[in-house]
């Protein structure tokens, strides 16, 4: 799988590895046990500092995606998949509840919001 | 063996790690640049243009090559001046060491007009805004089977040690021992080096232009002049405890497979080769 950075992006590229290396779980394309590269060789490769490719890592060490085994390196966590939906889930969550929470707040009833999403789930195109 | 034969294997050595390899080089000048940064080098067609047409490095390193086969031939012909003969010596030993003195200096020029050209490249050319890598892990045994790696180490290493150790029980049959050592351990150590270098090293244009067989091709070469300096410093040690001089073959033959190796990792660009073309990690 490859990845693609944008320094002149407003998004941290320690956040743009995340994102990438999460939506490679969720699309299959990373499957658990894969090894991922050194920190050293993605640096290098991509031509960012290394503590760059330190920091993502370690956020996807902490979100339950990758594992660090000490020298035999880094792996995508069996339980990677679920951890990424699980994430998704959460912040689909969060803004859910926030959106719910204005909305009763102008006024509307839980009936009403129910109706809404629901018509606006629908002219979605997926 | 004509003395002819040494003549033009090393001839074709020169030709080919010089004259061939600069022009080899010449092709990837404009590919490099886009590489770094392909907006910049569609930005700047006339500093690519300027980089292309750039060739006083190049015409240096094919002068230097045709300097060094005319002296060769001075040699093969007995032209060579007074002062640089060298009485006892025969012409076969003369055009080995001259043609290795030739190409070390060579090497040297090719050197510096690549580190020049990578100074103005990173002094002119920004690096670029978008990259890409590979989020496959490279290690040695992607590109060797371990059974193999293992195989070839032990025999490098059995080469390195063979000389000191014939010594003991060949005193007198084994000449230049702390020489030799050295020397078997310096390349050695070299080829070793050169494949940790292309296992690790970043994606560059070859790999680009090749694809992703370009660095499995480069780690395979070292490997197999790894295999072949161990088996020739192997043979040649046998040669000296059975007391036949194989100094002269083994350098012709030496000198000829590595040639083949170096011009098997030389890529031409295809004739539509599309320089501004992003870098893809191999």
């Amino acid at each position: 799988m490859e990845i693609s950075i944008a320094t002149n992006s407003p998004e941290p590229v320690y956040e743009q590895i995340v994102r990438q290396v999460q939506r490679g779980v969720a699309g299959g394309e990373l499957k658990p046990g894969d090894p991922l590269p050194t920190v050293r060789q993605l640096a290098d490769d991509l031509q960012i500092n290394r503590n760059t490719v330190a920091r993502a890592y370690k956020l996807l060490e902490d979100r339950g995606v990758i594992l660090t085994a000490g020298r035999r390196g880094t792996f995508v966590r069996d339980e990677a998949a679920h951890e990424v939906h699980r994430a998704k889930s959460g912040r689909a969550e969060r803004a859910m509840r926030q959106t719910i929470n204005e909305l009763l707040g102008d006024g509307l009833s839980r009936s009403e919001i129910s109706a809404l999403f629901k018509g606006v789930l629908a002219k979605v195109k997926p | 063996m004509n003395e002819w034969i040494d003549f033009a294997v090393y001839a074709i050595q020169l030709i080919v790690c010089l004259l061939v390899a600069a022009r080899c080089a010449a092709h990837f000048k404009a590919a490099v640049v886009a590489d770094r940064n392909p907006d910049w080098a569609a930005a700047h067609p006339q500093s690519i243009a300027k980089v292309e047409s750039s060739s006083r490095w190049n015409l240096l390193v094919q002068a230097w090559t045709v300097f060094s086969v005319l002296v060769l031939l001075a040699y093969r012909l007995d032209l060579e001046p007074l002062a640089l003969k060298a009485p006892g010596v025969p012409t076969w030993r003369t055009l080995l060491q001259t043609a290795y003195l030739l190409l070390g200096v060579g090497f040297v020029l090719f050197g510096l007009g690549a580190v020049s050209f990578r100074r103005w490249l990173t002094t002119n050319v920004p690096l670029g805004e978008q990259r890409s890598a590979s989020l496959t892990p490279r290690s040695l045994e992607t590109f060797v089977p371990r059974g193999l790696k293992f195989a070839v180490y032990g025999s490098l290493f059995t080469s390195v040690v063979a000389r000191p150790v014939a010594s003991l029980y060949y005193p007198d049959r084994i000449a230049n021992v702390q020489g030799g050592f050295v020397f078997s351990l310096a390349t050695a150590f070299m080829l070793v080096l050169a494949v940790g270098i292309s296992v690790k090293r970043r994606p560059n244009v070859f790999d680009r232009v090749v694809g992703s067989s370009y660095r499995k091709r480069e780690v395979r070469a070292c490997f197999v002049l790894m295999a072949f300096t161990a088996l020739g410093e192997l043979l040649l040690l046998w040669t000296e405890i059975a007391h036949v001089d194989g100094s002269r073959f083994m350098g012709v033959v030496f000198s000829a497979f590595t040639t083949v190796v170096l011009a098997s990792l030389m890529p031409f660009p295809p004739r539509n080769h599309d320089a501004a073309t992003p870098l893809h990690a191999a």
